[in-house]
């Protein structure tokens, strides 16, 4: 090591306030250099001497007692021996770190947890999967599902009712419905009857069917819709009989019904269009 | 410097690398203990914890602050916010680390309130010198002038420890004074360890030029 670097350390090298291989390297220099080893030496004179000159005071026994009695007298005047409040007894940082972790994880999962509840308790997606699997995809499912809604309209379709009159007075009649008791039987099954005649309730069905509702309320306004639209006539429907096929789509809340009542095709084309 | 150093194994005590004398020495335990108690209400505990560590207390604010009427107002309050902050000290915690760090605080806050008052400070006679010098004075007057320039070499020593940052002032005399490891200095100033080297070997090196013009003036008196 070179003079300059070890002058640097030696203010720490006469206290012993170095690590042991660099004490031992600089140890091995001064023996070597005669003006390193005097500057070495200053250095502990000085420092010997400043401590000899700053030794602890001797202040005599009256100074330690007046400081004490001020002190003691200070204390019973202010009253400052408070005793710990029972929040800084229970105050722990890192428990409060800890807490609040905790918190926020039980908010995150609660959030969660809200946004994916639906009505029935069941999940959003499932509903879906569950509606789409009830639709035929293939063109030989298509089929299939043709022929039986076929039978089905032999058998459950309601005969052919009239959406609604107007009377000589202008004012709206409620569609009188016509059903025969069997059908009726099959169609009261489902809590919200629904029965539509015309093309917002179509609409209002096959939304529903594409996207199921998220939350009961919106599933009972939705289904109210469609029965005052099933009730309603709007004026610029024909005023034709109709042949409607009927599809249901039971939910998993069996408080809900979805009912596709579809007009026949050969009877009335221009509604599918 | 050769007369430097006969100087200094004149004033060198026995047991200068050893400030905590007798009972001030006890462990944190036994502290860990008064201080429980005292927090209970009991004042006698409080009062030993006073006695035992009083003279450090002062010791300290009287190296950092030069003269005796601020040592003492700084160890009133060293001792007051001590009894205030009692729930703060942990059982675990060493109880002379957290005292020092009250006590370099109080001389902080004393010293930048001084600063603005009065702009400094002189270290007077060592308490106790004025006793001994005199006696000595009527003995032998050759005595009496050695014990006279030692005691203006000690005055102006202290001095010099006065001109030193406040940073280094204080790392230099727990270090050297108090005799404090470097690691445990760095605990009581929240520093370093590498940055409390740095301020003790700028300290000392500064000191040591002090030292040198002050044997040089005593040279060329003498």
């Amino acid at each position: 090591m070179k003079c300059t670097r070890i002058e640097k350390f030696l203010p720490l090298y006469v206290a012993g306030d170095l690590a042991v291989r660099r004490t031992r390297a600089i140890g091995n220099h001064l023996a070597t250099c005669e003006k390193c080893r005097l500057n070495a030496l200053e250095y502990q004179a000085s420092r010997d001497m400043f401590c000899a000159a700053t030794l602890a005071p001797d202040f005599e026994g009256a100074f330690y007692e007046e400081i004490r009695d001020s002190v003691l007298a200070q204390i019973k005047r202010e009253r400052m021996l408070a005793p710990p409040s029972a929040f800084a007894k229970l105050f722990n940082p890192r428990l409060a770190y800890a807490a609040s972790l905790i918190l926020f994880l039980i908010a995150a999962l609660a959030l969660q947890g809200s946004l994916r509840r639906t009505p029935d308790g069941g999940g959003r997606d499932e509903i879906i999967a569950a509606v789409n699997a009830e639709r035929p995809t293939t063109p030989a499912a298509i089929k299939t599902a043709q022929a039986s809604r076929q039978e089905s309209n032999t058998r459950l379709l309601p005969p052919p009712f009239k959406a609604s009159t107007r009377s000589a007075t202008g004012k709206r009649h409620r569609a009188a419905i016509r059903a025969p008791g069997a059908a009726r039987a099959e169609m009261a099954r489902g809590r919200n009857e629904v029965r539509p005649n015309s093309s917002t309730a179509q609409y209002a069905t096959l939304t529903a069917g594409q996207n199921p509702p998220a939350t009961s309320d919106e599933a009972t306004k939705r289904a109210n819709a469609v029965e005052i639209n099933a009730a309603s006539v709007n004026e610029s429907e024909p005023r034709a009989q109709l042949e409607v096929s009927r599809i249901e789509i039971q939910t998993s809340d069996p408080n809900i019904r979805i009912i596709w009542l579809s007009p026949v095709a050969d009877n009335a084309p221009h509604l599918l269009k | 410097m050769a007369i430097g150093t006969i100087h200094f194994a004149a004033m060198m005590p026995g047991d200068l690398q050893t400030p905590l004398a007798g009972h001030e020495a006890a462990g944190s335990e036994h502290f860990a203990l008064l201080v429980a108690r005292a927090r209970a209400g009991d004042a006698t505990a409080f009062e030993r914890i006073m006695l035992e560590t009083e003279r450090r207390v002062v010791g300290v604010a009287w190296r950092m602050l030069g003269n005796r009427e601020d040592a003492r107002d700084a160890a009133q309050e060293v001792f007051l916010r001590v009894y205030k902050y009692l729930d703060r000290y942990k059982p675990e915690q060493d109880f002379n680390g957290w005292l020092y760090r009250i006590t370099i605080n109080v001389c902080r806050d004393i010293m930048r309130k001084r600063g603005t008052r009065l702009g400094g400070t002189q270290f007077g006679p060592r308490p106790g010198e004025d006793e001994r010098i005199a006696p000595q004075a009527a003995a032998s007057d050759v005595n009496a002038e050695e014990n006279a320039i030692r005691a203006q070499q000690r005055a102006l020593l202290l001095s010099a420890l006065q001109t030193l940052p406040e940073k280094e002032r204080a790392a230099l005399v727990l270090r050297d004074l108090e005799g404090l490891t470097t690691e445990e200095v760095a605990r009581v100033l929240h520093s370093r360890p590498v940055t409390v080297r740095s301020q003790i070997s700028s300290a000392r090196a500064k000191l040591k030029i002090h030292c040198e013009r002050l044997l040089r003036r005593d040279g060329k008196r003498v």
